[in-house]
């Protein structure tokens, strides 16, 4: 193993010098032993530049508290190597792949390199097939694509983890795959609840629970940069390896995407790049590229993968989210204007889409219901000003129904949420999507112009929100 | 960028919008003003009517005449006076609410209702509920002349007279005073239930103490009755769409200073909204040259 002297420490960047002709290569982790204190033996560190002279620039996989000068370091010879396989499911890795659930250490046949090549052109597969949530909002305007890359898109504290949370609880308790969560740069807590509601949540009827299907990998917003620009490779390889192997679909959840780049920018000017726009690294669309090229479905088998990714001050034309976009099969737009409303999820109808709503695929009937429906809630949303201005008495007889009626839907896209029940007190439900379709056409045909609009708030089928109706006018009765 | 262009827009689209609600509001005042001297002038006129009618009707020595009459037929006739012209709030909407109710009771009581209408916003409400109006009277003005009300009050007095109407009424928007107007119905014929809706207003000062008896008449009452009746009808018909005027230029000008106002506090949130945008987008700019520089140097 190449031996090497730490020369200098910049924050989360560190130079060592090698003998020229045995520098590692670059993408190489470099590992330097030492107490770092807390019972860490161990700085690993991944070669980014080379600076001639047997110098090389890396960052630094984790804290560089205790790191010094001169200390010595190793060339691993190798990317970073993560173990793969079945022995990962049920367990919670850091980006290293060193088990932090405290279930002793993991014993695995093989290990793989997070750096690699996405898969070629002609092996990828060309399926279109829709992936039901039983969320209605969803399900009818931005489907989910089976095998395919969805974002959700939202500033802060628009409910996109909660999102996710609900995604995995309906999902991956369906799912007879294997599904993988990779935690990059949220909070720990979440990762905590995530990790505590998987032992206890079982798959379908069997007593099977969510986690033994699934593996945890975090690199939350403790860690340092390295550890967050990583940790989704990280995760990536395991579920590469899960797809590869031919058990069918896997799911990858990863929230958040967004830290990813901001990992990325925060080290990015200490490596000595120039800024681009808005102060983002200007690799940003590589960097982004590369992780997002390899959540891919090929022959062997296929990756689904849901990804949250957070939009700085709510403009989704801000680089990090912009680059994004354009990997997506599915966009679904959280709008913070529809989270003061009191409308969870706060899915904005016009802003989401997915590449799947296609007559073509999702049926003709499901695609017109949802052009239907857009054209209410877009008709509604060109008249807000003139209401806002003039009042609602001023529209015409036409527009003031199309009003009413957009107002319905937009609280019928409310839904309760299974994981959300402790907190709303309300049970989850679960919407079929023929179901969907019919309640929305008749709602946009005027079947249920004579319901309160509180009926449609948080309510599954249409029937429900008829049913809601009645008990809100009993107990009107009763006051 | 496309977002500040879009605040621009609507920012413009509101200053439109406040430049036309600030006209409307300066002429609906106007014309409320010249409205509300007039109304004073001819309401003394039209109650002195109603006084001498209830005096008749209230006569020891009965009268008998058609127009005092009830009647038991299967056609009523509404006439519903709203607004040619939008934009004064929910005059039209509460005007239609309470033609909404007579048709309600006419389809409870199995009669017939014939709607009549000056031109006017009704029309769109009607046709969205699939209701065709009996007569839409087309050269009528806001407030229609002398000749044109009396030619109304005759059509509907022969049509009651040969006995095809049973009850003749006016729905419009009353105007009690500048705090208070209401959708009303006023009937018209019979002339005896236009007498006693009157009896029960309390604007004019009612003679309780006079009796038609100390009245000395000529040409004698039983030759005068019809003449007098048809004048308190036409008399009615026309304080109705004086009040009708009155109101919806009330009402016009109430919803205009309000969405004037209204448009007043968007433009300025909208300004805001462009300026912190603006502010926003230079800021990045700057931070973008001056990172850059930073690296470089």
């Amino acid at each position: 193993m190449n031996k090497g002297k730490i020369i200098q420490v910049i924050g989360s960047v560190f130079d060592a010098k090698f003998e020229p002709e045995q520098i590692p290569a670059v993408y190489n982790a470099v590992m330097i032993p030492g107490d770092f204190g807390k019972g860490r033996t161990k700085l690993y560190g991944e070669v980014q530049q080379h600076l001639g002279g047997g110098r090389v620039r890396a960052i630094s996989l984790g804290s560089t508290m205790g790191l010094k000068r001169g200390m010595e370091i190793l060339d691993t010879g190798s990317p970073l190597m993560v173990p793969v396989g079945k022995e990962t499911l049920g367990r919670v890795f850091n980006l290293l792949g060193e088990p932090i659930d405290q279930r002793g250490p993991i014993q695995v046949t093989m290990t793989k390199p997070i750096h690699r090549d996405p898969p070629k052109l002609i092996d990828l597969s060309a399926k279109t097939e829709m992936f039901e949530t039983g969320i209605k909002v969803i399900d009818l305007l931005c489907p989910f694509v089976r095998g395919g890359k969805t974002g959700l898109f939202g500033g802060a504290g628009v409910g996109k983890t909660v999102i996710i949370q609900e995604l995995i609880a309906r999902i991956a308790t369906k799912h007879g795959g294997y599904s993988v969560f990779a935690g990059v740069g949220e909070r720990t807590r979440e990762g905590n609840d995530l990790w505590l509601e998987m032992q206890h949540t079982k798959i379908g009827s069997s007593e099977d629970t969510v986690l033994n299907h699934t593996c945890l990998v975090f690199g939350q917003m403790n860690e340092p940069p390295g550890a967050r620009l990583r940790v989704a490779l990280t995760a990536m390889t395991m579920t590469e390896y899960f797809c590869e192997s031919g058990v069918g679909d896997t799911l990858l959840f990863i929230d958040n995407i967004f830290r990813f780049s901001q990992a990325g920018s925060e080290v990015s000017a200490l490596l000595g790049r120039i800024p681009s726009a808005v102060g983002y690294q200007p690799t940003l669309a590589t960097e982004m590229g590369q992780l997002q090229e390899r959540i891919a479905s090929t022959k062997t088998g296929s990756i689904t993968s849901v990804q949250a990714i957070y939009v700085p001050a709510d403009d989704l034309t801000d680089p990090a989210p912009a680059t994004a976009f354009t990997h997506l099969d599915s966009f679904v737009v959280l709008n913070r204007a529809i989270t003061q409303k009191g409308i969870y999820p706060a899915v904005d109808p016009l802003e989401s889409t997915s590449r799947l709503l296609d007559p073509n695929v999702v049926g003709k009937e499901h695609y017109e219901t949802a052009q239907m429906v857009l054209e209410f809630l877009q008709r509604y949303n060109d008249l807000k000003d003139i209401i806002a201005i003039l009042g609602v008495d001023e529209l015409s007889k036409q527009d003031q129904t199309i009003v009413a009626r957009a107002r319905k839907l937009e609280r019928f896209f409310s839904q309760p949420f299974f994981v959300s029940r402790q907190f709303t007190g309300l049970e989850g439900k679960y919407v079929e999507r023929a179901s969907t379709i019919q309640s929305c056409k008749q709602i946009c045909e005027g079947k249920w112009d004579k319901l309160p609009e509180e009926a449609f708030m948080y309510v599954g089928s249409i029937e429900d929100a008829e049913q809601k109706a009645a008990t809100l006018s009993a107990s009107a009765r009763e006051k | 960028m496309a977002a500040i262009r879009q605040i621009l827009q609507r920012k413009k689209a509101a200053n439109n919008i406040c430049r036309i609600t600030k006209t409307m509001e300066m002429i609906s005042t106007a014309k409320f003003k010249s409205y509300n001297r007039l109304w004073q002038s001819v309401s003394e006129y039209h109650n002195a009517l109603a006084r001498a009618g209830y005096l008749m009707a209230t006569g020891e020595a009965a009268l008998t005449h058609p127009l005092l009459a009830e009647r038991i037929g299967e056609r009523r006739a509404v006439l519903a006076v709203g607004s040619t012209r939008g934009l004064c709030g929910s005059y039209n909407s509460e005007v239609f609410k309470l033609l909404a109710v007579h048709l309600k009771m006419a389809e409870a009581a199995g009669k017939q209702l014939d709607i009549y209408l000056p031109e006017s916003r009704l029309q769109n409400s009607l046709s969205h509920y699939g209701i065709t109006p009996k007569k839409v009277y087309t050269s009528l003005d806001e407030m229609p002349t002398h000749l044109q009300i009396e030619e109304i009050a005759d059509d509907f007095i022969e049509q009651y007279i040969k006995g095809d109407l049973e009850q003749f009424s006016m729905v419009y928007m009353h105007y009690h005073s500048a705090s208070s107007q209401q959708a009303q119905s006023l009937t018209i014929l019979p002339l005896t239930d236009l007498i006693a809706e009157l009896a029960t207003r309390s604007t004019p000062i009612w003679p309780w103490n006079l009796s038609f008896d100390d009245f000395h008449f000529s040409p004698p009452i039983y030759k005068s009755v019809e003449a007098l009746a048809k004048m308190i009808a036409s008399a009615w018909i026309s304080a109705c769409f004086m009040d009708a005027a009155l109101s919806e230029h009330f009402a016009r000008m109430v919803a205009m200073r309000n969405a004037t106002e209204n448009a007043d506090q968007m433009i300025k949130d909208l300004t805001m909204e462009y300026n912190r945008a603006r502010q926003t987008q230079i800021t990045g700019e700057l931070l973008d040259i001056i990172g850059g520089t930073g690296a470089l140097a």
